[in-house]
Parts: C-alpha cells; structure tokens; sequence
C-alpha cells in the first residue's frame, strides 16, 4: 500500500492547490473541537443505535439513575460535566433525550444532548439506552462477500432465468432486447436442464397466477337484445369498462369519478402500463378484452392507447418499422380487430384520441396513430372517435403544460414527462368522453 | 437508476469489485467513486452532474472561508460567509423546486385582484434528490461555522457531496459523521455482510411485496376515485397508504445502509419502527430521523427551541414542520401535512406543560394505555398522510369525507392479501431488535456459501411473488 495514500489530508495537492489563500483547501488550525472518534469499523458496538424494547427497558426509579448516570458519563466524556442540567422532576418519558427538549449548551452550537460522540448513530443518540456490550458479529472479508453475491446472483438468475426472459421479450424491440435475450439463453437452457426452472413454475401456480381460464369470442355476443339502446335508469346503471395504457390510469379514474357522480354510470378501470396494440406478446388486449366483457358485461367501453405503440413489432416473422405503409396497415388491422370484439352484441366504443405530444417525433407518430384510429372508427358502426388534440394545445396550436382553466388562470395539464396527464388534465379529457357517452345513450347531462 | 433492477445489480457488483481493488490506493479510490456516483447520477439527466459539481466547488469555497474567517477570530466575517452560503444553497433549492408553485400561486393571486398578464410558467426540470444534496452540504458549511469541522480537501467533499447510496433519497448523513470515515482506507477484511444483506433484501422485500401490491391494488385506487370505493375500503385504502410509504421509504433506507455497508461504510438509522411510537414526539424520533435530527439542530435550535418560554417553543415547532412540509414537495398539500403534524406536537407539549404545571403526576402505562397510545398515533399519522398523497386539499378532504359518506357496501378491493400485508407492514414494526439482530449473526455465522445461497432463494422468492417492472420508489419525487 503506498503510504502517501493513506493520510489523504495535505497530501499530494491538486492542481489547482496554490497556497494558503487558495480558496478551496483549508490547512489552518483545526478547531478544537471534538475530534472524530477511531474509524468505525474498530467499535462495532457504537455506530448503531439499539432500541431496547419497552418491555426490556427498565423503568420508573432504576431506569431514571440509569439514565441519570450514563448521561453523566457521556457529559464527562465530552468535557462538559457540568453543564448538562439535571433532569426535570417529570416522568419516565419526558426524561429521556427527547429531541424537543434539548438540554443546556444545545445553543451555543455544542451538541445537543443526546447526540453525543456518535453523531446521529451514537450509542446516546436520540433517546436509546446503549446495551450490554455484545459479541463482535462475525465479518467477511470482501472477497467472499464478492463471491456470496456471485453465487446469490447467479442461482437466483437460474432460477428466475423463464421469467427475466419473459420480461426482457416485452422491451422494445432493439439491439438492447437482442443482446440481453442472447445473453440469458445459456441461461435458460441451463436453467431447465438443472430442473431449476421447476420451483419458479410451482410457486405461480400456488399463486394462482397460472393460465387462467380465458373466455372465446363466442361467448362474447351470447345477448339475443343488443345492448344499446336502452334506458338507463338508477337501477339499472350504464356499465361502462375503461381501458388503456398508462395515460388510462389518470384520465380513467377522472372517467370513473365523473361517471359514478351521476349515479347513472357504472364504471371499471381496466388499465397496464407499457401496453398497447402493438406488442401482444407484452400483454394480450385483445384476448383481455374477451375476458373482462364476458366476465363484466359492460354497456360500453371507453378506450385510450397508443402512447406505448409507436414502436417496432414482429409481424409473419418480420420487424415492421413504426410509421412505414406495412406497419401502418398492420396497426389499422388490429385496431379493427378490437373495435370488433368491443362492438359485439350491440355494444358502444368511445375510441379516445392522444392529446398533442411535447416531443416533436414522439407527437409525429402519435398523430399518425390518431388518425388511424379515426379512420377505423369511421368504418365501425357504434364506434365513437374522441378527438382531444385540440384539448391540450394552446392558442397557437401548439403544446403547452398550462392552459387556461375554467376562470381564465392557467392550470397545470400534464406530467412533467410531457405525455402523461395531470389530474386537471385527466379530468378535461374525461368530461369530454362523458359528454359524448351521455349524449349517445340519452342521459341528462350533469350541471 | 433505480435500485431493484437488474441493471443496478450489475452496475453495483462491479462498482463493488472496483471499490476493493482500489481501496489501498486511497486518493484514487475517492475519484473513482465519484465518478461511479456521477455514473448513478448522470443515468437519470446528465445535466444533473452539473449541479454536484456546483455544489461542491461552491460549498468547499464557502466553508474555507468560513474556517478562515474563524482563525482570524472574525466572529462577523464567519457569519456573513455562512449566511452567504445558506442562502446560496436554499435559493437553488428554491429555484429547482418550488420556482414554478410560487409562479403559479402569484399568478392566481393576481388574477384574483385583477391584474392580467400571466407569469410565464416554465417547467423546470427538477433534479432527483435535489433536497436531500441540499441538506448535506449544510451540514458541512453550518458544522464549519460551529466549530464541530473542519473543512476537509476538496476531494472528501466531493466524495461526500456525491456519493451514490445516499444521493438520491438519504439518509441525511452529516459531514462530520462522513467525512472522517474517508480519511483512511476501509478494512477489506471486515466487511459487515450479514447485516448488510438482510438490510438489502429486506428492504427489497417490503418494497416490492408490500409497498408495490398495496400501491396497485388499494391506494393507487382509492386516491384517484374515490367515488367508487366504500367507506370500508377508504379504510384500509388510507392503512394501506401508511404501511406503502413506511416501506417504500425504509426500504430505499435500508438498502442504501446496506450497500454503503458492503463498500466499508457506515450511514445513520433513518426509521425505528414509527408505527410504534406513543406519541407525534416519539414518532419523530423514529421516521426519517436524519431528517428531524437535521430539523432540530439547524432549525428548531436556532430559531431558539424551547429557550424562549412556552409560547415561543410551540410557535417555532409548529414553523419547523411547516417547513418540513415544504421541504418535501412543492405544494399546499404538503405544508398542510407539516402544519398538522406541528400543531399536533404543539398541543402535545403544551398538555405536558399544562400538566407539569399543575403538577400532576405522568398518566399510567398500563399495556393498554399504551397500545391506546399508539393506535391513536397511528390514526393521527394516517390521516396527515392522506394530505401528503393527495393530488390537492380537496382531493383529500374527499377521500377522508368518503369515510362517512361510503358507509353501507363493503366492496370487493379489501381482499385477504391487503389485509394481510397492511397486518405485516405494521407487525414487523413490533418484531424486537434482538431478534433482527440475531438474524443478522446468524447469517453472518454461515460463512460465505451460505450466504450465497440465502440470497440466491431470497432472490428468487421476491421476483417471483413480486410484481412485473420496477415501480419507482416515492420519494424519488423529492
């Protein structure tokens, strides 16, 4: 070990070190302060503070001298034997360093009491009685520390290996995806050579969280009567299902709070952050959608997507590049696709458009997107397209976070990410989906 | 980069493997780690480097002058140098954080008497952490200033100023608890790995087995519409709230120990079981306590703590939390939360005044005058959280009012697990030290293999029962 090293104080000097009057080193006198106790790695007992449990804490009398002394010892420690003054004839509690009741020569700048030698994590810190002096908990050198993660990492990367893959599938399409999947199929077929594949299946299906029983199309339209129209009444609400990526998690709750005011709506909340159309294998919507209009049997469905989907996907085998002919008909045909299963049985689609973007490319695409879902709505007989665009652009058309509120002051619309929505921002695109759900289905509108 | 993924496991284990290797070669080491920690920084924004680099070459500056200042016995000089530098330091804070609430609060203040013209609001990008930097560097300046420091090389300051564990959400370690650890190098043989691995993987465990179930099936809900839940859920909604955040906060805690413990250094305690506590005094003493110890000598002190007879204490308690409040976000919601908690303290000493006045004996502490106590902290605590989660004041008005407006269904959102996890969250607050202290030797006792193998299953047990993706830790927003 180079001895220069060790005492790093006035060591070499950096380059801009120039003398006494430089202005970043200090090498006058050192205050006479309370010198920084030995390293800690030398008292094991002291950098810790121990709560003694209430029960293990003795109390009334003896614990108040057992304070009285250690804090008589501490003070002595510190030079400073009399100046601590004497506790209050108050109880058990008040007695202790409570960090509202200082002590003397907490003013003057000397440490407060109870916050001795140790600092923050003295053993008189803050109220704590220090304990009966344990023994010295067994240490590793850094080596085997290295190799005990090691070890942890790498099993545990066994036994997980099936659902990091899983994971690392629904990235964006990349080099990042490819070289992080090429470096986990060792792992994987190791993995399921070893067996160690197996706990990891066991433990989801303890869980429940298995392949559960998805519903078919054909269950979906079973309803001889379609669903709209029809009246809605107290008794009998509109269900409304609300799905979306993770812009439906602000604007669907101001959905579901707006629609329940009117005592007229019942909504659910059906949202997944990072989904979309575009990567069914991160998360299937479509065989969801089956699922939940079985299972909940909505009226109607609310849509938001699209802020996860300008991105690359596997279609036949190819990659289709976001905002080419072939990736733009493909995306029209699973739009299509969803717009169907939603309609079936004479339901309602209110397909809500993104509002304008704050990153140039970024609001490009979303754009080209909205415009494809008009266009499918135009095509689908009880799909409503809500454009909101407009919404969220200032005077001049363009992105701005605040925007004029009812009473003319500017409110804050969106998320600091410049996508997502703030909850005024949720609560104006919500009133304007609502405003179109009330018309179709001939609810009175709200005041 | 956010702590449980698999990105930072890698990036640590070879920053870890770096950190030994370059240990005996000391000055070289501390560069290493701040560019390591400008790495971890600089993933988020790398124009957030920039601000480190300020703060250290402005605050080292500062306190040399300080230091200087004192030599020479310029008692007026040194305070001037200080007060330049708290100001210097807060009025970042200041411009980062809460540069566009004052806009927008002006700006509606002048609209409401009339006057047009609205401020320009521009978005400011807030740099993570940007609090807590705040509060280390003032401990270093303030600490000069009393005499409790000297002012170390500008290198140390900088190791201090950036490194990673801490920087993003604490613990608020102070200078002169820091800065001596970087004087000699750490020992490579005596690394305290038991407690640091059951620091980590329990820190990792309550944020993503509890913190995160409960975010994304109660809280999440009950906060953005409250209409549709019942006044049941509310309930446990509002439980589950304090139980995500003591776990979310104390893992993030824990695991910065836990590593810092792994590279040879030690960082205070931030959370003493908080839910235990009997009164709002005794709750501050055991959540974020490098926080209130932080408050209580830089700010309730020289404000004049309790020095300045009883009316005076309860006035400067309930400024201190005001400002606690503000320190964590920029919003009425949040000053509201501090104002709570203040006044709550206030009134609690001023009955303990009264009743030392009148010279009444201390109540009874009978086992359930005690578990009273506490379940009368906790509800207190709860219902300032709501404040805290709370889009804005009337957002949480609205979920408190559907406590008495909901009553009637049950509704389906209180499952088993919630309940389940909402118990634990809180019983692992009561489990005694001594025990988690003998976990910690007991894994220490296995030696190296063994350990590999418990984080191996723990590992694995906390991805598999644990959510997709990692959500971002809460008071990354601070």
């Amino acid at each position: 070990m180079a001895d220069d090293d060790r005492h790093d104080e006035g060591a070499q000097r950096l380059p801009f070190d120039e003398g006494d009057d430089d202005l970043f080193v200090w090498d006058g006198l050192r205050p006479p302060s309370r010198a920084p106790g030995p390293p800690p790695r030398r008292a094991p007992e002291a950098p810790r503070t121990r709560r003694v449990p209430d029960e293990a804490r003795p109390s009334g009398d003896e614990g108040v001298r057992l304070r009285r002394r250690y804090r008589h010892a501490a003070a002595a420690a510190e030079g400073a034997a009399g100046s601590r003054r004497s506790a209050p004839a108050r109880g058990a509690d008040d007695e202790w360093q409570d960090w509202l009741d200082p002590g003397e020569g907490a003013q003057g700048g000397a440490p407060a009491a109870g916050d001795g030698p140790g600092g923050p994590f003295g053993a008189d810190a803050l109220g704590h009685v220090p304990e009966r002096r344990r023994p010295r908990r067994r240490r590793l050198s850094a080596g085997a520390v290295l190799a005990a993660m090691l070890i942890g990492f790498f099993v545990a990367g066994l036994l997980d290996a099936k659902s990091i893959e899983t994971a690392v599938k629904g990235k964006p399409l990349g080099t990042a995806r490819s070289v992080q999947l090429a470096l986990l199929k060792p792992m994987v077929v190791l993995s399921g050579a070893l067996q160690l594949d197996r706990p990891a299946e066991a433990l989801s299906a303890m869980l429940g969280r298995g392949e559960s029983a998805h519903h078919s199309i054909a269950e979906v339209s079973g309803k001889a009567k379609p669903k709209w129209p029809r009246k809605i009444t107290r008794k009998d609400p509109l269900r409304l299902y609300i799905i979306g990526d993770s812009m439906a998690q602000v604007f669907g709750s101001s959905l579901e709070n707006l629609a329940e005011e009117t005592h007229l709506i019942k909504a659910k909340l059906d949202y997944k952050v990072s989904s979309g159309l575009s990567r069914p294998d991160f998360f299937d919507w479509p065989q969801r959608m089956i699922d939940q209009i079985v299972e909940f049997d909505p009226d109607a469905t609310a849509v938001l997507f699209g802020a996860n989907d300008a991105q690359n996907f596997l279609h036949d085998g190819k990659v289709l590049k976001v905002g080419t002919k072939a990736w733009q008909a493909e995306y029209a045909k699973r739009v299509s696709k969803a717009m169907d299963i939603l309609t079936r049985g004479g339901r309602r689609v209110y397909w809500v458009g993104n509002p304008i973007m704050r990153d140039a490319g970024y609001r490009d695409r979303i754009s080209m997107m909205d415009h494809i879902y008009q266009a499918e709505a135009e095509k689908h007989p009880g799909v409503f397209y809500i454009p909101t665009w407009a919404l969220f652009a200032n005077e001049k058309g363009s992105y701005s976070e605040y925007l004029p509120g009812t009473n003319g002051d500017p409110v804050l619309m969106r998320a600091p990410d410049g996508i997502h929505l703030s909850r005024a921002g949720g609560d104006r695109m919500a009133q304007a989906t609502l405003d179109v759900i009330e018309k179709d289905w001939g609810i009175p509108q709200q005041p | 980069m956010l702590f449980p993924t698999i990105t930072f496991a890698v990036f640590f284990l070879v920053v870890y493997a770096a950190n030994w290797l370059l240990m005996p070669r000391l000055r070289l080491w501390k560069w290493f780690i701040i560019a390591v920690s400008y790495v971890f920084y600089g993933w988020w924004d790398w124009r957030f480097v920039l601000l480190l680099v300020a703060a250290t070459f402005v605050n080292q500056a500062l306190g040399v002058q300080i230091a200087r200042a004192r030599r020479r016995g310029g008692g007026r000089a040194a305070k001037r140098w200080l007060l330049l530098s708290v100001v210097a330091n807060l009025a970042a804070l200041g411009y980062f954080k809460y540069m566009d609430f004052f806009a927008a609060n002006l700006d509606d203040l002048l609209h409401g008497i009339g006057l047009g013209a609205p401020l320009p609001l521009l978005r400011i990008l807030l740099p993570v952490g940007i609090s807590f930097l705040v509060f280390r560097v003032l401990t270093y300046t303030i600490d000069i200033y009393r005499g409790e420091l000297a002012p170390a090389s500008t290198l140390d300051f900088g190791v201090y100023v950036a490194f990673f564990p801490y920087l993003l959400a604490g613990p608020i370690a102070r200078a002169r608890d820091f800065l001596p650890q970087l004087r000699t190098p750490r020992d490579p043989r005596s690394v305290d790995a038991g407690r640091a691995f059951i620091l980590i993987l329990g820190g990792l465990a309550k944020k993503m087995l509890i913190a995160d179930y409960l975010s994304t099936h109660i809280v999440n809900g009950v906060f953005a519409s409250p209409q549709s839940f019942s006044a049941w859920e509310t309930l446990w909604g509002i439980a589950a709230y304090s139980v995500q955040i003591y776990c979310d906060f104390s893992a993030y805690s824990d695991i910065a120990i836990g590593i810092s413990l792994l590279l040879g250094f030690e960082l205070p305690e931030n959370f003493n079981a908080p839910y235990t506590a009997r009164s709002i005094q005794d709750f501050w003493r055991r959540w974020h306590i490098t926080l209130s110890s932080w408050l209580r000598d830089y700010l309730y002190i020289p404000l004049g703590g309790n020095r300045k007879g009883r009316g005076r204490t309860y006035v400067n308690l309930i400024v201190t939390f005001l400002l606690a409040g503000l320190w964590h976000g920029a919003g009425w919601t949040f000053v509201l939360w501090g104002g709570m908690h203040g006044v709550g303290l206030a009134l609690e000493r001023a009955r303990a005044d009264a009743r030392q006045a009148r010279g009444l004996p201390e109540p009874g502490v009978t086992a359930g005058a005690r578990a009273l106590q506490r379940l009368a902290v906790f509800a207190f605590v709860s219902v300032a959280w709501v404040f805290f989660r709370a889009d804005s004041i009337g957002g949480a008005l609205a979920v408190l009012w559907r406590l008495v407006a909901g009553l009637g269904s049950i509704g389906a959102a209180v499952t088993w697990p919630v309940v389940g996890l909402v118990v634990l969250g809180i019983g692992i607050q009561y489990v005694p030290r001594r025990l988690i202290e003998r976990l910690e030797d007991g894994l220490a006792g296995i030696g190296w293999i063994g350990q590999g193998a418990v984080l191996a299953v723990a590992l694995f047990l906390i991805n598999t029962l644990g959510p997709q993706g990692a959500a971002e830790f809460l008071y990354f927003k601070f």
